[in-house]
């Protein structure tokens, strides 16, 4: 069984209901819905967006539903991106935080998970203006407060 | 423009949690946004502690009490400069003392009534190795000063005698208290008296001395006392409890007093059971299993547990209910029993039992297992026995197979080194072991390839002979895997290079636990 999904600027995709249920939230609505065809409006998604979004719900179609565990701890859980999703987010800045935006609205928690990984992954380790080249972040501290704020807070460094 | 400043507050938690202190300290300086959203994650566990390697920089108490609001969890490793004694953190929730070292420049116990003073915010207290640091003093002020405390958890310290009153007096504000290693001396909980009588001598303690304690742990140095009737005494002042968890080390059993207070159902609430090492009669394991009003939780490892109880437990009326259930060093529990419990408990979400034999899961009679859709730790050794033949071990493959919600499967036979040696060396054989082999009859590992979550999987002291293709096999099949134990004895590189193959997939191993 197909399903259409309608992007913020009209464009129409053609999904299989089992790729497209990824998303909590398409689910929902389908199970509200019940057997209407009527294709889904994602006023938030551009076509762009979505089409990064169903190939990521097209390759991970078969995976388990992640049931949240009460004992979970999330340090023991892998920390490592799988090969596919890391070569699926090496893109431009902007789709990643699009893809992310669009991954919190749709409730697909492990796209998700993915993406705040990746974003993680680039902040990791690197020396605050690193961070502001990086995300293109215009510093309004001057350099007295920068230091102050160094000093402040570099008790709380590896403690 | 989306950027990463505008991106929603869940998400950006999402981000910041994964992000390790040394990073947070630098977001934090990178702009004012940044401060803003990244200075409470960097802020909201902290340690402060004697370090031997690099001494507490200065001003450090001024820019934690800088950031005291920011605080929600603490660790306080002893001993330390006074000043960081009366900083008060107004979220605080988390506090641990650690007193592990023995240079005391300090009136210390002094020092650890003004920290619980300046922090009555604590809900879960961790006491560790605080010994003679402590007071009455101390203890009062949890009693009458803290909010809303909620967990209490000491290892190795001594509660001095003449601080037993308050202490109790203290505990009665918890809801959950775990005592490790330890053993506190019984006494009277009268406030009138502070010196240490028998308990002939006092007047008893209301009955709901204890009115929030809902979860309360024993366990015992191995060595040492290991709980007596006192223990029982001021345990029937709980009468909320919901789980009591009691490593019965000593000599003495409370199982029959145990089963006196829950005849008087003193504990109406009580659901989970966990008594390790009790060496009673299996009569009295009955009587206690059958005495029990809610079945929940049942952990009873290395125990007499045998036929009788057996009876009782499949005999109770909530049996359908039983949700963990543990006989790990029980050698009365036989392959039948645990069959039997796994046939009838479709909400069953932890096992673990000695063994089970292909037979009782193949014979004519047997049923399928009810708790397939809900079982996710399994321990248990599994036996072929001599006249298995292949349609009997693929039965035991397909049952296993249909555990989809398997988190852990421990297939592991060191456990059994309890048992008797001829009974060892009977069981555990070539020919005797499910072969986990893909090229075996049955096809080993390939009947396991719908359990996706598993997380941990061991074969720890099992006559297998599995290789590079049963390894290539788990690498590709079980991406959630974490943790593999046991010996790949067919195999021909070295320990070390198969522990960084696994490595590199995210998977810790070993050959033994």
């Amino acid at each position: 069984m197909t399903v259409i999904l309608v992007s913020s600027d009209n464009q129409d995709f053609k999904v299989d209901k089992e790729v497209a249920e990824r998303s909590i939230l398409i689910k929902n609505m389908l199970e509200d819905v019940g057997e209407s065809d009527s294709p889904i409006p994602l006023p938030n998604v551009t076509a762009a967006v979505l089409t990064k979004v169903i190939e990521y719900c097209e390759h991970h179609r078969n995976d388990p539903i992640q049931v949240p565990e009460e004992t979970d701890d999330p340090r023991k859980r892998s920390n490592d991106i799988e090969e596919w999703d890391m070569k699926f987010m090496q893109v431009d800045q902007e789709m990643l935080f699009e893809i992310i935006l669009a991954a919190n609205y749709l409730d697909i928690k492990p796209l998700l998970d993915v993406g705040c990984k990746t974003v993680a992954n680039i902040i990791k380790g690197k020396t605050p203006e690193e961070i502001r080249k990086a995300f293109n972040i215009v510093n309004d501290f001057t350099p007295e407060e920068e230091a102050q704020i160094k000093k402040e807070n570099e008790w709380a460094e590896d403690r | 423009m989306t950027s990463l400043v505008t991106l929603p507050i869940e998400v950006k938690e999402l981000i910041a949690q994964q992000l390790d202190k040394k990073t947070l300290c630098s977001c934090v300086r990178v702009s004012g946004p940044f401060h803003a959203f990244f200075l409470p994650f960097l802020w909201q566990h902290i340690r402060i502690g004697v370090n031997p390697k690099r001494a507490l920089p200065s001003q450090g108490s001024t820019s934690i009490a800088a950031h005291a609001s920011l605080v929600t969890s603490l660790v306080v490793v002893g001993p330390l400069p006074k000043e960081y004694y009366s900083i008060s953190f107004p979220h605080l929730k988390t506090l641990k003392i650690d007193t592990t070292y023995s240079i005391d420049p300090h009136d210390l116990t002094l020092l650890h009534v003004a920290l619980v003073r300046a922090n009555p915010t604590v809900q879960d207290l961790t006491l560790h190795a605080t010994s003679s640091k402590l007071s009455n003093e101390f203890w009062e002020v949890i009693e009458t000063e803290w909010i809303r405390p909620r967990s209490l958890n000491i290892v190795f310290p001594i509660v001095e005698p003449n601080q037993s009153i308050t202490f109790w007096r203290a505990c009665s504000r918890f809801e959950t208290l775990t005592i490790n290693n330890d053993d506190i001396p019984f006494f009277s909980l009268d406030c009138n008296n502070s010196t240490i009588t028998s308990q002939q001598q006092q007047p008893q303690p209301p009955v709901d001395a204890f009115p929030h304690m809902e979860r309360l742990t024993l366990k015992f140095d191995p060595t040492g006392y290991g709980g007596g009737p006192d223990h029982v005494d001021w345990i029937r002042r709980c009468p909320r409890l919901v789980h009591l968890a009691w490593n019965l080390v000593g000599r003495w059993s409370p199982v029959e007093r145990l089963i006196v207070e829950l005849k008087n159902t003193t504990w109406p609430s009580l659901s989970s059971l966990r008594l390790e090492q009790s060496m009673h009669t299996d009569k009295n394991f009955s009587d206690l299993v059958a005495s029990l009003s809610h079945l929940r939780i049942l952990e009873l490892a290395q125990s007499t547990f045998g036929p009788l109880s057996f009876a009782a437990l499949m005999a109770h009326p909530q049996i359908q209910n039983l949700h963990t259930f543990s006989v790990l060093g029980c050698d009365g529990f036989t392959g039948a029993m645990a069959q039997a419990v796994l046939e009838q408990c479709p909400t069953l979400d932890t096992f673990a039992a000695p063994f089970i034999s292909v037979h009782d899961v193949a014979h004519e009679e047997s049923q399928p297992w009810a708790c397939v859709h809900t079982l996710r730790n399994l321990a248990i050794y599994i036996t072929c026995g001599p006249r298995s033949t292949i349609e009997s071990r693929q039965k035991m493959f397909d049952q296993l197979g249909l555990l989809s919600r398997l988190i852990r499967l421990d297939l592991g036979a060191h456990r059994l080194s309890q048992l008797p040696v001829q009974t060892r060396t009977r069981f555990i054989t070539h020919e005797s072991t499910l072969s986990l082999k893909l090229s075996s009859d049955n096809g080993g590992l390939t009947n396991f390839a719908r359990l996706t979550q598993l997380r941990h999987f061991s074969f720890q002291q099992t006559p297998q002979s599995l290789g590079m293709k049963e390894v290539q096999w788990v690498l590709d099949h079980w991406t959630n895997l974490g943790k593999i134990v046991g010996q790949f004895t067919n195999i021909d590189i070295p320990f070390s290079r198969l522990f960084d193959l696994f490595q590199r997939n995210g998977i810790a191993y070993n050959e033994v636990a």
